[in-house]
Parts: structure tokens; sequence; C-alpha cells
């Protein structure tokens, strides 16, 4: 289907728009960044829309890549941007838009220094991500994969609160390492096929011009972004350290991309000799997610049990893409919906209650005795985190562990168990917030404000209905 | 029929969950009861009348992965419901006129979903209906209980047990590719892994049923209130355990019946200790359903006579004995500690009276439920454990605080009458005179009530084995414990020491390191120029060798 409506650039195009609107934003430190943050969350919304107008031009029933824009960039050499969506694309840029916009909302009352250069930031890591996920040839891919990285590391800059410079350098330069990976499959394609589309992947032969070296680079390039054991510290060290909301949601989709990736670049054929050594990916990310799971329960900062959870299912959905089978790779998708949006919830109102527990210094517990509206948003949202069957992770976790357990039942008993262990250290939260304690300072009035609420119960009726059905709100036309 | 209730008593619960929970609680709470008797009314009818309206809505209609949401079920499974409906109605009346309960609507509400909830799970053709309606139970009974330790545990054991049913399901998944509950049979003679789906529903059935070692979370609703403990072994989770072995009944069947029997029987003859010598009132009541609820399942598995209509008859005797704890839990004005009670004979007779009289009729029921040797032993117990419960209450010494005694009296009619109706009103429907099992047990009741030695039984009960949880200190040793180390260990030795501490900071030095050196080529030094220029020259020979070897 060719896009006519160049609607795919658009949806790039509007956070780079609102991204210079927020940037030439009027008033002062204070002002300025509310209405940079006004903008910011105007820009959003009106993506969102654009995304829901999308989904009802695309056929949902069709599995392969739609709307295509291609946009020439170099004559000599011939290289252009060619940008394409499909379902789980368009699922991925709506949870993203999503969550980005939950973590606005949190930041723009809390924050005042910096509000301004964070919207920026935000708005332009939108743009870059949205380019991520509607890029269908190989160097649209590569430039948006990498370029994803430059406001990441400004807001870990600015905003990381990182009392160790050297894990900010450790970061920037493993993550250089992964692009860097990728960078060089993506020459050695050009190379030998061209400026291929993400649909005509299956070109690249495995025993033929270097197939298993740009295969290696590809796969080592991508996992390099999801905490995979030894090297999950790396990320973990500084993901688990940042305490502002939104900055903490934008590098924890960092393993989206790579999940994303992985996902497109999946091959049909796999030869046989490479397909027996998936195990040691397997016992590999199961033993990192053994361990994370491990430490999240032992672990008393919310902010690492948020990260645990997120990363446990990042890296189980990654062994999921490894079983290779179409039905699974769609329930990623779908799962990964569901996973963004607990996920970004969860860290909105845990931030929250960070903030109010730092503003009246009282770290104990039992603010959700007191605060009716942030109990009921917390303990929904800690139900759907732990896989009770109320969004869209639960059918499809159903399928991707059943898929697992069917390959190994070994594997997918440990992971059963890790899931386990992640899911009772969120309950191991939710139950310190809910103990009163008498002598804690919190009371009603600190409850998440009501214009909050209604967005997050929103968010909550978002999450029901991906139970129901995934592409609930799209209206055949 | 069952699509009819279901929106009856979502809209109910709905309304009550809009109107506010504020003074007017228990008005609310008594116009919920009676439209609850005119939807039994209306239930009743359409009992009499069979009609059996199926509704089946296709959720999930792909091939691979099929599933509906299916409000159809078996003539047996409809049976049980009137009575259950029944049941419902006597928690939301118990919970209306219970003057400690400060949240009577709430927990009303509550009653209703579980019913929902209910009718799901008995509906369910399914694994994920199965499973939702298990979670929904999981889910309302963390709002059920109104103290946070119990609420902790019976949250933490319940996710436990909708953990252990969702893996066995996907481990039945991936063998058969479907969902369909049908399935399971094929499953049982062919499917992989059977043994472990096996072991994992009998671990759910274990929890939501609170069989011996797996019990821990309902010991701990000792703290909540009475009419929530009624509530809850009326119609929440340990029903959904029972709902879920019924259906589930082909897996269970892998293990040889023995050992399932074996750990009943154990269950059984340690809930009965402790509902007989455990000296909290609460405590007792909650052992005395724990056994009732491995009663039922052991009739299952034991396949003994139409176990689903046993099911709503025993629950209806439990909720009546339920009656009679909170008569002497009134009379003592909330005392729970059965050594501080005793006498109250004197003063609050009509409590007394009503408590004995409702025994001595039920036992007409319990004779006509015994048909197996089992059944007899257990009912003979259950005799056993009320009897002793109401001499030491009422007719033992009195080891009453004077507060309490100055407080005691007989409770009002709303307590009293009921009981005595509907006593009445089941002896009526159960008695057998021919039946010799009636006369041993009210024979066996009334020499319980004159002889039994109160003050040994109560000094019995001070041992630690009955005052203490002593499985789940053994569950902090064995598993708790060491993870929360383990943990720590992974977290210490390879975060901080290996990687934080040394490979960060090695890495770290190397590149410092290495700049440092590559510094210095850059100087104005003539080796600086003769090292740059020599590794130029390398790079262009290595260049040339691989050109010339392609």
């Amino acid at each position: 289907m060719i896009n006519s409506l160049a609607l795919l650039s658009l949806i790039i195009g509007i956070p780079l728009f609102g991204m210079v609107f927020a940037l030439i934003a009027k008033g002062d430190e204070n002002f300025g960044g509310k209405n940079s943050s006004d903008v910011a969350i105007f820009t959003i919304i009106t993506n969102i829309f654009m995304i829901w107008r999308i989904f009802m031009v695309i056929d949902e029933e069709n599995l392969s890549l739609q709307l295509f824009e291609n946009i020439s960039w170099l004559s000599v050499p011939p290289v252009s941007l060619v940008f394409a969506v499909d379902n789980i694309s368009l699922l991925m840029i709506l949870a993203v838009h999503l969550i980005v916009l939950m973590g606005i909302i949190a930041v723009r009352n809390e924050l005042q220094a910096g509000l301004k250069t964070l919207m920026v930031y935000t708005l332009l890591f939108l743009s870059l991500s949205t380019g991520f996920f509607v890029s269908a040839n190989i160097f649209s891919f590569y430039i948006f994969f990498a370029a994803m990285l430059v406001p990441l590391f400004m807001l870990l800059g600015i905003f990381g609160e990182l009392k160790k410079a050297e894990r900010l350098n450790i970061f920037l330069i493993y993550n250089i390492i992964g692009a860097g990976l990728v960078f060089t499959a993506v020459l050695l394609i050009y190379k030998y096929y061209g400026n291929i589309n993400l649909n005509n992947k299956d070109i690249i032969q495995w025993q033929q011009n270097k197939g298993m070296l740009i295969y290696g680079l590809l796969a080592l390039g991508i996992i390099s972004r999801i905490p995979i054991w030894p090297f999950h510290y790396f990320i973990s060290s500084i993901s688990a350290r940042v305490h502002n909301p939104l900055v903490f949601i934008l590098i924890s989709l960092l393993p989206l991309s790579s999940i994303y990736a992985l996902l497109r670049f999946w091959p049909t054929e796999i030869p046989d000799f490479i397909s027996r050594q998936f195990i040691w990916v397997h016992i590999i990310g199961t033993v990192t997610i053994l361990f994370i799971s491990l430490i999240s329960l032992i672990n008393r900062d919310s902010q690492y049990k948020i990260f645990a959870f997120i990363n446990v299912y990042y890296i189980l959905y990654l062994l999921g893409i490894f079983i290779r089978e179409q039905l699974i790779l769609q329930s990623i998708g779908y799962a990964l919906f569901g996973l963004l949006i607990i996920f970004g919830g969860l860290e909105i109102v845990s931030a929250y209650i960070y903030s109010q527990e730092k503003i009246h210094e009282s770290y104990s517990s039992g603010f959700l005795c007191r605060a009716k509206r942030l109990s009921l948003v917390y303990s929904f949202l800690t139900f759907a985190a732990i896989g009770f069957p109320i969004s869209s992770m639960f059918t499809n976790n159903f399928l991707i562990l059943s898929k697992i357990s069917s390959a190994n039942i070994q594997i997918g008993t440990f992971l059963m168990f890790s899931c386990l262990i992640v899911s009772a250290s969120l309950i191991k939260e939710m139950f310190r917030l809910k103990t009163d304690d008498k002598e804690s300072s919190l009371g009603k009035d600190d409850d998440l404000p009501l214009g909050q609420f209604v967005f997050m119960m929103f968010v909550i009726f978002v999450l029901m209905m991906s139970f129901i059905r995934p592409l609930w709100f799209v209206i055949d036309e | 029929m069952l699509l009819q209730l279901l929106i009856c008593l979502a809209a109910l619960s709905a309304a009550s969950l809009l109107v506010t929970q504020g003074r007017r609680r228990r008005i609310w709470s008594i116009i919920m009861l009676f439209m609850l008797v005119a939807v039994s009314y209306f239930l009743l009818r359409g009992y009499d009348n069979e009609q059996t309206g199926n509704f089946i809505y296709q959720w999930l209609p792909y091939k691979s992965l099929k599933a509906d949401i299916n409000i159809s079920s078996s003539k047996n499974m409809r049976q049980m419901f009137f009575p259950l409906f029944l049941l419902l109605s006597g928690t939301v009346y118990l919970t209306t006129i219970f003057p400690f309960e400060k949240h009577s609507l709430h927990f009303n509400t509550l009653m209703l979903l579980c019913f929902i909830s209910l009718i799901l799970q008995t509906s369910s053709h399914d694994f994920l209906q199965l499973i939702f309606s298990g979670s929904m139970f999981s889910i309302i009974s963390f709002y059920m209980p109104d103290e946070i330790t119990a609420k902790k545990k019976i949250f933490i054991f319940n996710f436990l047990a909708e953990m252990s049913l969702f893996m066995a399901a996907s481990v039945i998944y991936a063998s058969t590719n479907t969902l369909n509950l049908s399935a399971l049979d094929e499953y049982v003679d062919f499917g992989a892994h059977k043994d472990l789906a096996a072991v994992l529903v009998l671990l759910a059935v274990g929890i939501k049923c609170g069989l011996f070692m797996l019990n821990s979370h309902y010991q701990a609703l000792k703290d909540i209130s009475l009419n929530r403990i009624a509530g809850i072994f009326s119609l929440s989770v340990p029903l959904s355990g029972i709902v879920l072995a019924f259906k589930l009944y082909p897996l269970l069947g892998i293990f040889p019946k023995s050992v399932i029997i074996f750990w009943i029987v154990i269950t059984l003859i340690y809930s009965f200790m402790q509902a007989l010598f455990n000296c909290n009132l609460k405590s007792k009541m909650i052992f005395l359903f724990t056994a009732s609820y491995s009663f039922i399942l052991l009739n299952i598995v034991e396949d003994f006579g139409d176990a689903q209509l046993y099911i709503p008859r025993l629950l209806i005797i439990n909720f009546i004995i339920s009656f009679t704890f909170i008569l002497s839990y009134l009379a003592a004005s909330g005392e729970e500690n059965m050594n501080f009670t005793g006498g109250f004979f004197r003063y609050s007779p009509l409590n007394a009276f009503s408590c004995v009289i409702s025994m001595l009729c039920l036992i007409a029921a319990f004779s006509e439920l015994s048909v197996s040797i089992y059944s007899k032993i257990f009912f003979l117990l259950y005799i056993v454990v009320i009897g002793c419960f109401i001499r030491t209450f009422y007719f033992g010494k009195c080891r009453a605080d004077e507060k309490v005694i100055a407080f005691a009296k007989n409770s009002g009619v709303l307590y009293i009458l009921p009981l005595l109706v509907v006593s009445i009103l089941i002896f009526l429907h159960s008695i057998q005179w021919k039946n010799y099992d009636f006369y041993i047990g009210e024979v066996c009741f009334l020499l319980i009530l004159l002889f039994c030695p109160t003050a040994k039984i109560l000094r019995l009960g001070s041992a630690s084995l009955f005052s203490r949880d002593l499985v789940l200190s053994l569950y902090e040793i064995v598993i708790i414990k060491p993870l929360n180390y383990f943990g720590r260990i992974l977290w210490l030795f390879f975060d901080i020491v290996l990687i934080e501490h040394n490979m960060i900071g090695n890495i770290s030095d190397a590149f410092a390191s290495m700049v440092l050196r590559l510094r210095n080529f850059q100087d104005f030094r003539v080796l600086g120029y003769l090292v740059s220029f020599a590794i130029g020259i390398v790079v262009v020979i290595l260049y040339i060798g691989c050109r010339l070897y392609d």
C-alpha cells in the first residue's frame, strides 16, 4: 500500500515541530518550562490522533509492512529513507507516545528548573523513536537506531543525577560500540545487497557474502541494548538510579528498540547449526532474568523493582523471538504494548509517591492507606504487572511462555519462577505502601491530583480494553 | 438464566459502588438485600421452569488460540446456584446487621462480585475463562480482609495459586494446542509433562482449599471480623478451589488416589485438632471451615455420590454454624480468647439456648449427608468440636473478665430468630426418623455438652502447636530467607565486587592509560612521528595483503 498523504513522515515531523515550538516558548525559567510542557502535551496528543488515523487506514489483518513512503536522500551513492508500518510498529509508537505523555504530565508540576530542556530533548527522542519504528529500509533503520542515543545521553547527563561519571562513560562507550557493530553490519549489507527494504531482508544469505558475519554483528549490536548478563549492570547502574520519571521512562525504552529491531530483522530461514546454538541464548537469558529478579527481591529501592520488572519481560520477549513462530512474534508486539503502559503507569505513580515522601520526609510506609485515588491506581497497575488477566500482557505472555515451555520445559519453568519472583518484589512494595504507619505525616491532601487521576483512569481503561481486544480502537472504514 | 443473573448482580454491584459508603451504608445494604431476595425468587422460578439459556461470546477467534466467554453450565452446576444464592443473601444479611462491620456496603458488593466470579468459573469451558474467573476471586479476596497481615497473606497465597494454574495451563496448551478443557482427558493419556501440570494444579487447589501446609493464609484471617470470615468461607476463594478441582479433575487423577486422600486426611486431622484445641474463637471457626472444604475435596476425589449437591448443603450448615460463633462473640463483647470465657449461660441464656437448639437441628442434616464411613467420621468430629465449643463457652467454668460479664447480654432478635427458623427448617427438611446416625449424633452432642473436660482442652490449647503458625515459620526458614540471601550474594558478588569495583574501574583505567599513551604519539618528538609512520605503514601493508588474498 503506497501512502500518498505522507502520514508517516508527518508523525515523525510533528514532534520535531513541537520541539522547535518548545524551544522558542516565551517566558522566564518557570513559565517557559510550563509553556514548553504544554506544547509537548499538545504535540503528543496531536500525534496520537494521527496514529489513530493511520490505524484506520491500514489493513490490520495484513501482517506485512504497509503505507510505504520513499524519501530520496543522496543520489550518489544512492541512499534513500523508506518508511512503512504494520500493526506492531504502530502499537509500539502509540505505547511510547502514551507513556511519554504520562511522564510529561508527571514532571510538569514537580520539576521547575530545566523543564524546557527536558521537553525539547523528549520531543526530539519521540521524533527519532517514531522514525525508528517506521523505518523500513536498512539505512533509515540504522540512522534512527543510532540517533536515538543522542537525546538520551543528553538527558542522562543533565537529569541523570549520577554520582559517578565513569558509569555514564561506560554506558556511553558500551552503546556506541553496539551502534558501531550495527553500522558495520549495515555497511556490509549495503556493499553486497544495496539499501534493501526490511521486508526483503531474507535476500541476505547466511553462507554467502559474509552472511554469518552480518547476522552476527547485527545480533550483537542489537542485543547489546538489552541488559543481558553480565552486561546488565552497565544498564542497571544507570537506569535504576535515575529519579526523574520521564528520563527513566525514556532510558528504559532503549531495550525496546532492540526487541523491535530483532522482530524486524528476524530471518525466515535459519540454518540448523545456528538454531541449535539458540539454547545458549535461552540459558544466558534465563540466568539474567533469575539474577535480576532475585536482586529486585532484596533491593529496597522501588525504582530498581520497576527496572527489574520491565527488563525481566524484555528478556522474556527476547527469548520468545528465538522460538521463531509468526504467532509468537505477533504476540510479543501486543504484549509489549501492555507492558509499556503498565511500566509507565507504575513508574509515574511510584515517582509521585517518592516525591511526596521526600517532601514530608516520611519514608516509612502506609501512604496508600490514606490516599484512596493513588491506592486504586497503584493497586490496579500492580495487579496488571504481576500477571493478572487485566491487560494484553496476560494472554500474550501465556502464549509466549507456553511456546518456550514446549521447546524446553526447564527453561520455561525457570522463566516462570523468575516472573514469580519479580512479581513478589512488586507485591512487597505494594504492601509496604499499604501497611499503615501512624507516625507518617502523609495524608489525604497528598493524594494524586484529580486531573492526573482521571488521566490514569483513562490509561487503566486502555489497558483493560487491550485485554478484551488488542486493537479495540480501530474502526474499519 | 445465568446471563440474566450475572447482569443483575453486575448492575447491583455497580450501583452499590456508585452510592456513597458513608452513614447510610446499612440502608443501602438493606435495599441490596431486598433486591437479592427478589432475584432469588425469579431464580427459583427459572429453576423450576428449567430455563437454561446459554450465552457464548467469541473472545479470541484465532485458530491456534480460540477462547470463548461461555455462560452456560451443566445441570448439576446449575442446581448449585439457587442454594448458593440463598447463601449470598445470608452473608449480605449477616454483614448488614453485624455491629463491628464498618464497611458493610463495601463488603456486600465484594460478595456480589464473588458470586459473579463463581458463575464465570463454573461456566468456564476453557482455560482462559477459568484463570480469569479464578483471578477475579483472588483480586476480590485482596479487598475482603480489613486487616493488612491477613490481606497480605491471602493475596500472596492466592497469587501463587493463580501462577501455578497459569503455568499448568501453558504447559497443557503447549502440548494440546487448545485451551478447551475437554482436551484434558486426551492430555492425561498422551500429553507431555503431565506430572508437572498435575503438581501445579494440585498446588493451586491445595492453596485455595487450604490443605495442610498450604493454609497459613486462612489462619491469618483470625484478625479480621467474624462476618468477613463467614463471607470468605461461604462464597469466595475456598469455593473457587472446589470448582477448580471439579473442572480439572482428570489432572488430579494422574496422582495415585491414596496420596491425595492421605494429604486430605492429614488436613482433616490437623484442622479438627486446631478447631478443638485452639484457644482463639475465630481460629476455631476457620479451622472448622477448612476441614469442611477438605472434606468436600475428599468427596470429589473419592467420587462419593453427587458432590455438586453436597457442596451447597455443607456450606449452608457452615454458615449457620458461623452464626453460632457470632452469637457467642457478641455475648462476650468481642472476646476472642476462650481462656477468658465460660459460664455465659447465666448471662446470655437465649444465645446458649439458640446455639444448642440449632446444633440439635443440624445433626439431622448431618445424618442425611452421612453416606460413607468418611462422612460419618467427619460429622461426628464436627459435632464434637461444636459441642466442646458450646460447652466451654456457655457451660464451663467462668473465667471471663468482670467487665466482659458486666456487658454480657442476649443478642437481639435479628440474630436469634433467623438462626432458629433456618435451623428448624433444615431439621424438618432433612429429618429421617429411621436413620440411626441421627440418634448417635444427638446423644454424642448431649454427652459432650454434659461431660466435656473443658479445662484440659484449654490447657492443651496453650501449647505452641496451637498458638503459632509453625508452617509459615518453616516457609520463612526454608524458602524466603535462602532466596533473600541468594539474591544478596548475587548482588554483592557480581554487581558490586566484580562489575562495579573491578570491571568498571578496570575499563576506565585501561581507557585512561590508552588515551595517555596515544597522546604521547602526538607530541613533537621524533619518536612519536616514527611510531605513527610505522603504524600507518603496517595498516597499508595489511590492507594490500588482504586485497591480494581476496
